[in-house]
Formats: C-alpha cells, structure tokens, sequence
C-alpha cells in the first residue's frame, strides 16, 4: 500500500488513481458521518459524493502535515466538508423534518454473532439520533459526537449560542425521554 | 443529571463511532465530476438568510415619508387616505404527513436486549477520535442585521431676525423659515430684537401612525424560537397634554416553541391519539389594541411615555411541527391549521417608548413592549408571552 502522504499529493495534483484510492478507502467514513445527519440513505450517499467533489478540488490548499500525521488530518478534514455539506443540504430544505421508516438493508449486519447484539442497539441508537428535529440532531452530532463547541456550531450553523445550547439540550431530553419510553414499553410488555 | 448526560453521550458517542452501514460508494458516478465544475447532485447553496422581514420593515420606513405627504396636502375636503400593507411572507406548508411504519419496531428489537439483559454502557469512555485539530469552520458571516439608526434629527432653530431700533415705524418682512411677524403699528412698541412667539398648538386632537418590528414569542418562560414581526397602524386621541387613548390594528407573525405539558389539544373521536413531546410552530395574528399612553416627560423636541392597555386577537393561521407518539409510533409531522378564532380580551399590553418630535405635528417612536396573555390561544391553548420593539412614526392631524 502507498504511503498515505503519496496518495494525498496525488490527490492534489488531481490524478484519478489516487482520488480514487482515497475515495474507495474513506467513503463509508464519510458517509457514517453524514448519515447521522441525513434522514435517508440515499441522499446521504449522493451527499457524500458532492463531499468527495469538494474535497477533491480542495485539495490543493490541504496542509497534510507530517507523515504520522497525515491520515488523521485527512479524515478530519474529510469530516470537516462532510458535516458542512450535510447542514447546506439540511438549510435547503430548511430544516424539514422527514418521516418514515429507514430500510433494513442500509445496515451493514454481517458482523460475527457474539458483536451482533452490541451492533443492533448501536444502530438502533443512530436511529434515535436520526429521528430529532433537524436542527437538535445537527447540534447534538456537532457537539456530543464531532467534539465542536458552542461557539464553533453556532458560527457554523448561523444560530446564537444560546440557540444551540437550548437545541442540545432539548435534543438530550427527547433522546432521555424516547430511551425511557421503549424501556417502560417492554418493561410492560415483559 | 451531567453524570447521566455523560453517560448517554458515552453510548451515542460509541454507537457513532462503531454501527455498521452498507457502503455505497461508485465512483463511476463521481469520477465525471472532477474534471468539470457540475456536482453529482444540485450544488448546495446555503439559502441566503431570510431578510423577508427586514426589509419589509425597511420598505415600510421608507415609504412612510409619502403617507406623511397626504397629511400636508391642504384640502376643503380631505383625501381619502390609502395606506399600503405588505403581505404576510405566506409559507406553503405540507399537510398533515401520514403516520410513520416500522421505525418503532426497528428501535424496540434491538434496545429490547439493551433493557432485558441490564446491558449498561459501564465500560472506560474511549476517547472519540475526532481528529478535529484540523477543522476549522467556515468563514464566519456575521448574521445580517436590519441595523437601522433613528435619522439624527434636530429641530432646525428659526434664526432670529436682529433691526436695528430706529424711532420711526418699521416693517419686518416675513422671514424665510415661515415666522410671520407682525408688522408695528403707531401704538405697538416692540423690542427690537425679539420676534412675537407663537401661540402654542392646540393639544387635543387626533394622531395617525405606523409602527414595525421585531417580537419574539415564549410558552410558559421556556425560551425563545425565531424572531417574529409585528407591522401595524396605530390611531390616537390626545386628550391634553400628558394623556392619550390609542388604538389600532395589527399582523404579527409569531415563532415559538413548548414541550408538551404545555400544549393542551382537544381530543377528537376518530383521530389517531397523539402524545406531544415538543413542538415548533408559527401562527399569524391579528391584534387590535386599546390603550391608554401617558407621557412622564414631555418637552419640544422629545418625549418619554408609558402605555397600558389590553388587546384582542384574531388568530388567522397557525403551522405546528411536532414531535409526537401517534398510536404509540413516534414521529415528526407538520400540521397547518386555517381556522380563524378570535381571543376577546386576549391579553394586557405594557409599554414604555421614547418619541422625538420632528418636524410639527410629526414624531418617531421607538417602543419596547410586553403582550401577557390572559388565556391560551391555538389549537394547543398554549399561553404565548411576546416582547417586542416597535418603531413607528405618527402625524397629527389636529392644528
């Protein structure tokens, strides 16, 4: 395997072999991102390509840093154009919430038998994350998962801090109160 | 209760950080791309922020100046007088979505095990592998703001018109800034540096205005949603000098937010019965004010006046988001309602306003309020709290 500073100078001189290596390696990281704040699949996919477009004529104001370095900077910078190209399309459409059911087949289940159970409650907590209000499920990924402050969602999502800190945590408490409900609801049941 | 949000965030943290999902990437489908400027799907464009009501309020503002000239237009019979109003920035919102299938029954299959087998998330928190050192958010664009100045207005000062004192009869002719002096008369001795001072106006009379601006509306202290607009006409009678009886008619557009303790719906048979865990919604509403103002301070060029007064409301439109259980499935829907329903004696108004007199018979107001509500409007019975700031411009049309 090339090292990774070779593929990302590749990248910056725009030769395909290496977008394409890069593409192919980080696209289900991109796209994990990105469904998290994208109701469905396929527009997370189409999302994440319109990422790849970015980044890939981006590439040349990419500092990479140091060899050690080189690969964590890249995702998080491929995390950085992932998280704006999801809000962009979010403040499209103006932050409408979407219903429905998500397809089975989106998940990736093909996991050994003994990691299946842990698998099935984290999908199934990415599915209440997915289920907030458009705008506290861009702030609780931002802030809880992505490690942004206030501040930084704020300048980003042109909202106030206290918007955004009022956002996470009603984001919080619909997330507390849907976890109780399930419980209580089997707690019932059982 | 940070110990609890630790711990959640701990799980969904993990959760993000280890669910699986098929990989759908092609790059057939890009590879197009990056030799032309097109993007796979429309480019996202992040939506310019919606200035409707600034410049709504700006169109307004501007245009009062020509209201203002059919005031000054001297006439035996007065002109009918037509005041402009803006439309209401009408939203087409989705009707009533249907309810949402299987998501449910998806969450309770996994999270089953979760509650049964006491799976708790007790295990070391890892360290998220942001790899955030290298993100830096976007340039920053400070919000646009309707960022309006009251003009500097300063009453001009009639320049004072100096004789010489002579023994002999002199006329003084009228001088440019309309002070009319009378001319001597054989039995009229007038100091020869003074211009008689005019006879002050008559106070009682009737006023006409128009007024705008921001509001923002709470349920039950539980904070603000997005800034409203309130735009209205306000008619006046001053009964002397310190006391005013006002009135008027006005749209307010009004955000807000509840959780569902605080929205009461009636249950109607038939319907699918819905819990409420939150809401974010929008109403249209027309209020009609009655008020009495009263002037603290009150001089030539500026006053200083309370208002209280209560308000009806008509109830014109109003656009739910919720958060809700339908029939035990949890889902977003939006909800518009068009019903018209009006709340007599809806609420008590509370003002105090600050009010330069500029030209005569004319004054700009900048007025900071508070709407309390006596009882709940809307289909939820919410009880809605507005603050607000209204800056307007009245003409009085008494001598």
């Amino acid at each position: 395997m090339e090292p990774i500073i070779n593929i990302i100078q590749g990248c910056a001189r725009m030769e395909h072999k290496c977008q394409k290596l890069v593409y192919e390696k980080y696209f289900g990281f991109a796209l994990k991102i990105v469904f998290r704040y994208i109701y469905r699949y396929e527009k997370a996919v189409d999302i994440a390509n319109d990422g790849f477009v970015k980044l890939f004529r981006s590439f040349d104001s990419f500092v990479s840093g140091s060899d050690e370095d080189a690969e964590k900077i890249l995702m998080g910078y491929i995390k950085k154009i992932m998280i704006n190209a999801s809000i962009d399309e979010l403040r499209k459409n103006k932050m409408t919430p979407e219903i429905g059911g998500i397809p089975e087949d989106v998940w990736d289940m093909n996991s050994k038998t003994d990691e299946a159970d842990q698998m099935m409650i984290y999908k199934d907590l990415i599915l209440l994350i997915k289920q907030l209000p458009p705008q506290y499920r861009v702030v609780f990924n931002m802030y809880v998962i992505d490690g942004y402050n206030h501040l930084e969602i704020a300048e980003i999502m042109k909202i106030s801090v206290g918007t955004s800190k009022s956002s996470l945590s009603r984001a919080r408490t619909l997330l507390q109160k849907s976890i109780k409900k399930i419980e209580d609801s089997i707690a019932c049941n059982m | 209760m940070q110990h609890v949000d630790d711990h959640m965030d701990d799980l969904f943290r993990k959760a993000a950080e280890n669910y699986q999902l098929k990989n759908g990437n092609n790059w057939d489908k890009i590879a197009p791309y990056l030799t032309s400027s097109a993007t796979p799907t429309a480019a996202a464009v992040i939506p310019k922020k919606n200035n409707r009501p600034w410049l709504i309020l700006t169109i307004l503002l501007s245009l009062s100046p020509l209201l203002l000239i059919t005031f000054n237009k001297e006439k035996s019979t007065p002109e009918p007088q037509t005041t402009e109003r803006k439309n209401s920035d009408r939203k087409t919102i989705d009707p009533i979505q249907s309810p949402a299938n299987g998501i449910q029954q998806q969450i309770t299959t996994g999270l089953k095990q979760l509650a049964t087998n006491n799976i708790r998330q007790t295990q070391t928190k890892d360290p998220a592998k942001t790899a955030s050192t290298a993100i830096n958010p976007g340039a920053a664009n400070n919000a646009t703001e309707l960022n309006q100045p009251i003009a500097d207005i300063s009453v001009t000062n009639m320049p004072v018109q100096t004789v010489n004192p002579t023994n002999e009869r002199e006329l003084l002719t009228q001088t440019k800034i309309n002070t009319t002096v009378s001319p001597w008369t054989d039995n009229d001795q007038h100091s020869a540096a003074s211009i008689p001072v005019k006879k002050s106006p008559e106070i009682r009379g009737l006023y006409l205005g128009v007024l705008a601006g921001p509001q923002w509306n709470q349920v039950e202290g539980q904070g603000y949603n997005k800034t409203g607009l309130n735009i209205g006409l306000i008619a006046g009678f001053s009964l002397n000098k310190k006391l005013a009886i006002e009135s008027g008619i006005s749209y307010s557009k009004k955000y807000y937010y509840s959780n569902g303790e605080h929205f009461h719906m009636k249950k109607n048979p038939g319907t699918p019965v819905m819990k409420v865990i939150s809401l974010e919604g929008s109403s249209n509403v027309i209020e009609i004010p009655t008020k009495i103002k009263y002037d603290l301070i009150d001089n030539k060029k500026r006053e200083l006046f309370i208002t209280a007064g209560l308000s009806t409301y008509l109830l014109t439109k109003e656009n739910n988001q919720y958060y809700a259980l339908v029939n035990g499935t949890l889902q977003n829907s939006t909800v518009r309602y068009d019903n018209r329903k009006t709340y007599l004696v809806g609420g008590m108004n509370l003002s105090a306003g600050y009010s330069i007199h500029l030209k005569k018979k004319t004054d700009i107001r900048i007025e900071p309020y508070l709407q309390i509500p006596f009882k709940g409007t809307g289909v939820g019975s919410m009880r809605v709290t507005t603050t607000g700031l209204n800056i307007g411009i009245t003409r009085s049309l008494h001598k």
